[in-house]
């Protein structure tokens, strides 16, 4: 075990996850309410919002899923990288600021006022299993960092990495995983960078060893951002359609664009959170291929843990308990805002919305505490059982995939809650069958590609149920635009008639 | 030509190359918010 590496990495993270916690509860004047929790009371600048958004969207599929990916599709694997670029775009200047207008907080909220409540459960439904599935995956990607610096089993690290995502939110909520994002985001490229180029020196023939190793194994293709067509066809069209149209639309994202101060502060967020982003899966990138390229790492076999053993055994023990810490960081960022998404939905959604519909404010943030805490430990209990990060990500995407359409058609076209209900149910169906049976195969599209296959599906049914459908309301732009007081949220309305601005 | 843009062999032409597109998203992406959003704020 490297008993020094462990501790360096775990206190890095410990530091700046209290420090931010401790310093927020030094100069914060009141008391944590619900809406201070969950959103930071509407109050994060461009900067705590692009650190966020980013950081929510780079976590296991970047770190681990894509030093995974690089082993068997090269460069090409980047692609993952730039849809997610580009999934920002959409994030930042379509679905971030409508939901921060209409002043949602989940996007089921939003479904419900579109559409109806039982479209609304449906969503939530849907949107609660992703997130559950990709808390769950993050977690298994920080007892892999900290199995290959300890030799622990896997399992044992996902408790102490549950512990510290839980950490990262109990205390101060939203506000705090937007300042401990911020930190984390300036740390994690000083020492990647830092890593990078200290790497180079210690491979055994440097970068032009590896990029030799490519062309002598005539794999050359591995070296072009063109790949070739079977890694196009096998992984990069679905991937793309799976990062395009699924973070947009995920309540993670939606309760981190539902927390920024006003929508100039999610538009300006894009060069801040774009960059962040997809640069570290470059660099992931090269770690990656660069261990596939050296014999003894590639016979571990397992892609992301042959690159931790690299890293261990290539950089001084400084660097890397810095640069465990930073991935760590950046999976536990996902973790913890997945967490407080899921917690949100669970209690605003369903909890507040059928049950207990009095409950006080104490007892709100006491709830939050305690969905937090029990999501953490059952997501921490699983996330042990679950495949593979590469292959599972892109699949969990595919499930929100109808959920982009019905939000597209409802917002420009016309909102109806017939077509938005069976679009949601048809294309869950269409995903089972798709994951179960051999379909894919018939159709030559093995892989990747059930995010192929929801997007087909979702776009046809939708535009049908749409264009038939008589009762149809017209679209919440529309609404918006005719009546706005009709088309946000009542919580936000109250509060902007207490201000005098409505 | 076509080398130049599509071949990303490690180290620098790499990092050169997959840091400008990060950046040509990023620019994009605020070229796009610019025209999407350019009305000033309903209620702030």
């Amino acid at each position: 075990m490297n008993l020094p590496i462990l501790i360096g990495t775990i206190a890095i993270e410990l530091i700046i996850i209290v420090g931010v916690g401790w310093v927020l509860n030094l100069i914060s004047k009141k008391k944590m309410d619900a809406a201070e929790f969950t959103t930071a009371n509407r109050s994060m600048p461009a900067i705590t919002v692009g650190a966020t958004q980013a950081l929510t969207c780079l976590g296991g599929g970047h770190i681990m899923g894509m030093v995974g990916a690089g082993w068997s599709y090269g460069v090409g694997t980047y692609w993952y990288a730039l849809s997610s670029g580009f999934m920002l775009i959409i994030m930042l200047c379509f679905t971030g600021p409508w939901i921060r207008r209409f002043g949602f907080t989940t996007i089921n909220q939003l479904f419900a006022k579109m559409f109806d409540h039982k479209t609304s459960v449906i969503m939530a439904g849907i949107a609660a299993g992703t997130v559950w599935g990709i808390l769950t995956l993050e977690l298994q990607g920080v007892g892999t960092v900290l199995g290959a610096i300890t030799g622990w089993d896997i399992a044992f690290g996902c408790a102490v990495g549950g512990i510290l995502s839980l950490l990262y939110v109990l205390f101060g909520g939203m506000k705090q995983v937007g300042w401990v994002n911020v930190i984390n985001a300036i740390f994690m490229y000083v020492v990647a960078i830092i890593a990078i180029f200290m790497i180079g020196s210690n491979l055994p023939s440097g970068w032009e060893g590896v990029n030799n190793f490519f062309v002598s194994n005539s794999e050359d293709w591995k070296l072009s951002i063109l790949a070739n067509p079977n890694t196009w066809q096998t992984y990069i069209i679905g991937t793309i359609l799976a990062q395009l149209f699924y973070c947009p639309i995920g309540p993670q994202a939606a309760q981190v664009s539902a927390s920024a101060k006003n929508v100039d502060a999610i538009r300006k967020s894009v060069m801040i959170a774009v960059p962040i982003n997809v640069v570290f899966g470059a660099i992931m990138l090269a770690f990656g291929m660069a261990a596939q390229s050296i014999p003894e790492y590639a016979a571990i076999g397992n892609p992301p843990l042959a690159n931790f053993t690299m890293l261990l055994n290539s950089l001084p023990g400084w660097l890397v308990s810095c640069l465990f810490a930073a991935f760590i960081a950046a999976m536990l960022s996902t973790v913890a805002v997945q967490i407080l998404a899921l917690a949100t939905i669970f209690l605003d959604d369903i909890v507040y919305k059928f049950y207990k519909k009095d409950a006080t404010e104490k007892q709100k943030v006491i709830s939050l505490r305690v969905a937090v805490t029990v999501f953490a430990v059952g997501g921490t209990a699983l996330s042990t059982t679950l495949p593979a990060i590469d292959s599972a990500i892109v699949w969990l995407f595919a499930w929100l995939l109808p959920a982009f359409w019905v939000f597209v058609f409802g917002m420009f076209w016309k909102r109806s809650s017939r077509a938005a209900f069976w679009t949601l149910i048809i294309t869950a169906i269409a995903n089972m069958i798709w994951s179960f049976t051999s379909l894919p195969t018939l159709l030559h599209l093995d892989g990747n590609n059930n995010s192929v296959g929801m997007v087909v599906v979702s776009f046809v049914v939708g535009i049908i149920l749409t264009a038939t459908d008589k009762n149809a309301k017209p679209g919440m732009i529309k609404l918006y635009k005719t009546n706005k007081s009709a088309a946000i949220s009542k919580e936000y309305a109250a509060e902007l008639r207490a201000q005098g601005k409505l | 030509m076509f080398d130049l843009l599509f071949n990303w062999p490690f180290l620098y032409p790499f990092l050169i190359k997959a840091v400008i597109a990060a950046l040509l998203i990023g620019v994009l992406g605020l070229i796009i918010g610019k025209l999407c959003w350019h009305e000033p704020e309903d209620f702030e």
